[in-house]
């Protein structure tokens, strides 16, 4: 076979083949040779022997892809709309450009010590203080408990931190578990975020239920934290319209010193 | 592949490519292993990986056939990694158990002619492999296949050409040697 007659097969051939897979029939050019023949005779024995999904199989797999992703889309929908951690909420207290800051705080001292000096009596001794009110924080619904086994950790040490979920309602509650975990410094920057799953776990009045993680002292980009005092936050998840949220209520300060 | 305006939501979208691009991903993955439960629970992962990540694929940076091809080409890596092995699974365990019931002459020797072309498929070099599933199964062209293999257009043109030829010899030898 002469380079030009190859070439010119080479060519022929994949614009035959894309015709035969797209079912279309084209026309031989008379002059290619045999080899370039041969070929996409075979090419057909090639298709033929394509394995076929069955129908049962493509629909099923569908569907239990198509009810994964509308479930997963369903949590993803509930953890957008979910409140933001106490601190958040806390935080979200006070206006946040720096002179309604200045001016809260001198609002906030002036109504304590108002508050301090009506309790005390000074304007009117023998009646009661004024009651002070302010947006209440939401019902806890499931408690969750953090401990661990000590206070005070060496750098690099591993810390194994226990969860205790416990429903203190009076009705069934279900919810994304395990929600999303978080370590933040004192300050409650946030410096690690533990991956959170799909599931959901359901909870009957007074029933908990565990959960541990373990804590390498690394931050989100894999590095060692400096020593210092960390906490644990679960930013709170609602349950739903009125019927309160899932909240940390108890966890302790993990001291990460070089000499423990 | 262009996801039609009436597809609007995620689910939508997601059932569209699915439709498009799951026979061709079952026939990638049937020409290497041969085996219709297990070409069935590989691209089962395929497409469980796919949803997992759905989110973070992004079509300015690679079409859909590009990123779901490239899952299952890594897909049947780890399988055959995990399997310790790179080889195609010897074909007496690969090919399905021919059926109990009596069939015609013409598509028993018909099966026996698929079992022989899969065994010298197998035998090709991997790259060679790769080409021809790429092109009968993933149906891509030239183009699309440069691109996923590093390849200039015109070679893969060429080693199609080659491959196929080769193949072909390979098959004619065998069957009818």
């Amino acid at each position: 076979m002469n380079p030009g007659m190859d070439e010119k097969n080479k060519e022929e051939f994949t614009e035959s083949v894309e015709d035969i897979l797209a079912a279309k029939e084209g026309e031989i050019d008379e002059t290619l040779d045999d080899d370039y023949r041969a070929n996409i005779d075979f090419t057909k024995k090639i298709i033929d022997c394509r394995g076929e999904p069955s129908v049962a199989f493509q629909e099923g797999l569908k569907r239990r892809l198509l009810s994964k992703l509308a479930e997963k889309e369903a949590i993803e929908q509930r953890r957008r709309s979910e409140t933001t951690s106490f601190w958040d909420w806390l935080r979200n207290l006070v206006p946040q450009s720096p002179a309604w800051r200045t001016t809260a705080v001198t609002v906030t001292v002036a109504v304590v010590a108002l508050v301090v000096a009506w309790g005390s009596g000074l304007f009117s001794p023998g009646e009661e203080g004024p009651i002070v009110t302010g947006p209440l924080p939401p019902t806890v619904s499931v408690e969750a408990r953090a401990s661990t086994q000590e206070t005070e950790y060496a750098v690099g040490e591993e810390i194994d931190i226990q969860f205790t979920f416990r429903n203190v309602a009076d009705e069934t509650f279900t919810f994304p578990f395990p929600p999303e975990i978080r370590i933040g410094d004192i300050s409650t920057e946030v410096v690690r975020k533990f991956d959170v799953s799909y599931s959901t776990k359901t909870l009957t009045p007074g029933q908990s239920e565990d959960y541990e993680i373990t804590w390498d002292q690394k931050n989100d980009t894999g590095e060692q934290v400096p020593p210092g005092d960390y906490q644990v936050i679960i930013p709170n998840v609602p349950l739903g319209e009125g019927k309160g949220v899932v909240s940390l209520v108890d966890s302790p300060i993990l001291t990460i010193s070089n000499n423990p | 592949m262009q996801v039609t305006k009436q597809a609007t939501t995620k689910q939508e979208v997601f059932a569209e490519l699915y439709d498009e691009f799951m026979p061709k991903v079952f026939r990638y993955i049937h020409y290497k292993v041969s085996n219709q439960q297990l070409t069935e629970d590989l691209t089962s992962t395929v497409f469980e990986k796919a949803l997992v990540s759905f989110d973070k694929y992004s079509s300015d940076k690679a079409a859909f056939s590009t990123w779901i091809f490239s899952i299952a080409r890594n897909t049947l890596i780890d399988y055959y990694r995990t399997k310790k092995t790179r080889q195609q699974v010897p074909l007496d365990e690969a090919v399905e158990t021919p059926s109990r019931e009596p069939s015609p002459q013409e598509e028993v020797e018909k099966k026996a002619e698929q079992e022989c072309l899969r065994g010298c498929l197998a035998r090709l070099p991997e790259d060679d492999q790769e080409l021809i599933r790429l092109k009968f199964a993933g149906e891509f062209n030239n183009r699309q296949i440069a691109k996923m293999l590093g390849l200039s257009e015109s070679n893969v043109g060429v080693r199609l050409f080659r491959a196929v030829k080769k193949l072909r010899e390979d098959f004619n030898e065998s069957w009818n040697g």
